[in-house]
């Protein structure tokens, strides 16, 4: 075989690869450009460029049924999530050590939850609860109570699976050597597991957040008329057409999803990363959260009289702040504790 | 010292079964028993009020479905229902061939890369798949519309004229566009785990061996990935002949898909019975599609990511 020839070939075969994988990359990343550009355009059209504008997005921020929506969003994937991480983890813990029956009956069942088609979960789940709620003579069972348990079914396989390959690069040594070093299991689980799939957890966690905050199959069939979400609003925008106000609002939402998902997956696939922007990330998140739907509106507007974008701007900027105070500090506490735990006697 | 690692050395009875009760109980009472309703419900009857009256079981809402509507003798009526389920069919069917037609070279090109671009170019594709599918195809009515980018983009080029705008929007090419491209990485993973896994020593002697590379491709790479494929098909069709979003929103009321049928029962017609004899209907084409899968991926284990 001619070998020189061979070698232009593979050159142009390289070629053909590169230009095509491109082409699919833009084909999957140029209707969310479009989306993001035209949401700071400054005109009601949606195709011709008339120049730069934030006014859409302090038009969607004023939007009450935007509002409302984003509130509920919030709720139920900060619900959701702490609910989605305590089944997940354990779920992730129990496997390790289960029969292999029991393990074999879980995942699949995980892997179903996960697979099926999401207006099937919808409906089932919909009809599940009305009935219930018949039978248990509850009104309006439909609300955040239903959407979160349903998004808890899959988000918290989710978490389970990552959690549970994180375990699979986990060197079981470890587990060992704590308790070969006196470590009570109790300990080792705290001292030694915990730490190691904390940065699973998180990234599961996040998942599990902004799954739950985009999903609109599920959530419009188990969402009662007080609970609509975000992406409901949405929809029934989009139903009428395209407006910048949703351009901006989707903006929005792929810069927070885009984010998250970027971190848990750089957490994922590195060995070896760092954890602390996804904690920063995260930290964020919580303080978003705390201001959209808890306490720390009124608190803050008490305490400083900012309100509006300021107050939100200027919140944020001191739960940051906060958050970071802490972590310093408790790595200085760590770090401590890590020196008296050295010079303690070897028994 | 030795008497502690004998006791560690013996198998312990283990309660690690218990951590899983939480979660069992949970995917028991909100996903297992609720999975069963649809089925009991499509017996039943609707109340023209909402909700569904538990008796007077028949078969009637099926009936309705398979219902072909004949006006006249000899004659093959409407078939409304019947045309949706055929439809959703070759949707699914097409769709997920699409998705693995313009997979596979992807995943061979993320396969042969090194380093730090492979998992970048991974996390690439991973991400638009993770973020909002109701924003994703939405961002398409806004490429695809009469007054959208891309027809002002040609019309500002002079290659149609202002009057003349294509109809890109509501109609099968549009709904075909939205399933491929959402529907693109859950194709791409499985594909791509099984090219990476795939022992690169192999191609190099059946190189030496005399083969080309079409016969290598057919011979070796194509065999050894069948898992990966057969992942592949698995993962997107299940989703896919449910899909709801991308027909509701790209198609108009034009290109129905089961989804679309079932969900308009539920939110619209507010007729549950026959929604759920519907996503019965929907559910058989899944059960007979994992029976055939099966069939024809008998030995091949199944890879997920």
């Amino acid at each position: 075989m001619n070998r020189a020839h061979s070698s232009t070939v593979n050159r142009w075969l390289e070629l053909g690869f590169r230009v095509y994988s491109a082409l699919v990359y833009a084909f999957l990343y140029l209707p969310i450009l479009v989306v993001v550009i035209f949401s700071f355009n400054d005109s009601r059209s949606v195709h011709s460029w008339a120049g730069f504008t934030t006014d859409w997005y302090l038009k969607a921020w004023q939007d009450a049924s935007i509002q409302s929506g984003l509130r509920n969003s919030l709720v139920v994937a900060s619900l959701n999530m702490t609910l989605a991480v305590i089944l997940g983890t354990l779920l992730a813990l129990g496997l390790r050590k289960s029969p292999r029956l029991l393990v074999g009956i879980f995942i699949a069942v995980m892997y179903m939850t996960i697979i099926s088609p999401e207006i099937v979960t919808g409906l089932s789940s919909l009809l599940f609860f009305v009935q219930v709620g018949k039978w248990l003579q509850i009104k309006n069972i439909l609300g955040i109570f239903t959407i979160v348990a349903t998004h808890a079914v899959w988000t918290s396989a989710l978490v389970a699976l990552i959690v549970r390959a994180r375990m699979a690069g986990m060197d079981q040594a470890l587990d060992e050597a704590s308790a070969d070093l006196g470590a009570t299991p109790w300990g080792t689980f705290w001292q030694v597991t915990v730490p190691l799939l904390l940065p699973a957890i998180i990234a599961g966690g996040l998942l599990a957040f902004t799954f739950s905050f985009d999903d609109y199959v599920i959530t419009q069939f188990v969402s009662g008329p007080q609970s609509s979400t975000l992406p409901i609003r949405i929809w029934g925008m989009v139903r009428f057409g395209v407006s910048p106000i949703i351009n901006s609002v989707a903006a929005v939402i792929l810069a927070f999803t885009l984010t998250s998902v970027f971190l848990a997956q750089y957490i994922l696939t590195s060995e070896n990363a760092s954890a602390r922007p996804l904690v920063v990330w995260f930290t964020f998140v919580i303080g978003v959260v705390l201001y959209g739907v808890g306490p720390a509106q009124g608190f803050w507007t008490n305490l400083t009289t900012l309100q509006g974008m300021v107050g939100i701007v200027t919140f944020l900027l001191a739960w940051m702040a906060l958050g970071i105070g802490i972590f310093w500090l408790a790595r200085r506490v760590r770090g401590v504790s890590r020196v008296a735990y050295r010079e303690s006697p070897v028994t | 010292m030795a008497a502690t690692a004998i006791r560690l050395n013996r198998p312990r009875r283990s309660w690690a079964w218990l951590l899983l009760m939480p979660a069992g109980i949970w995917y028991l009472v909100f996903f297992l028993i609720p999975s069963f309703f649809p089925l009991i419900f499509s017996f039943a009857q609707s109340d023209p009020t909402g909700g569904v009256f538990l008796r007077d079981f028949s078969t009637a809402n099926y009936a309705r479905f398979l219902d072909c509507n004949f006006a006249m003798w000899g004659e093959i009526g409407e078939c409304i229902y019947l045309k949706v389920f055929a439809q959703t069919i070759i949707f699914a069917v097409l769709g997920t061939v699409g998705c693995l037609i313009l997979a596979y070279p992807l995943a061979y090109f993320l396969a042969t890369r090194v380093g730090k671009w492979r998992t970048t170019l991974l996390v690439l594709i991973i991400i638009p798949f993770w973020t909002s599918f109701l924003i994703r195809t939405y961002a398409w009515v806004v490429l695809l519309a009469d007054q959208g980018i891309i027809n002002s983009f040609l019309v500002n080029l002079g290659m149609i004229s202002d009057d003349a705008r294509i109809q890109m929007l509501y109609n099968p090419f549009a709904v075909y566009l939205g399933i491929v491209y959402n529907y693109l990485p859950l194709m791409i993973f499985p594909i791509y785990v099984s090219l990476e896994r795939l022992d690169k020593t192999l191609l190099e002697a059946s190189k030496d061996l005399g083969a080309d590379r079409v016969a290598t491709l057919r011979q070796i790479t194509l065999p050894l990935t069948a898992p990966g494929l057969f992942t592949g098909i698995l993962l997107t069709f299940i989703p896919l002949t449910g899909e709801y979003i991308v027909p509701a929103i790209l198609g108009g009321s034009k290109t129905l898909l089961m989804g679309n049928l079932v969900a308009n029962q539920f939110l619209q017609a507010r007729d549950w019975a026959f929604g759920s004899a519907s996503s019965v209907m929907l559910i058989l084409i899944l059960v007979v599609f994992i029976m055939l899968w099966y069939r024809v991926s008998e030995g091949q284990e199944v890879e997920v990511v």
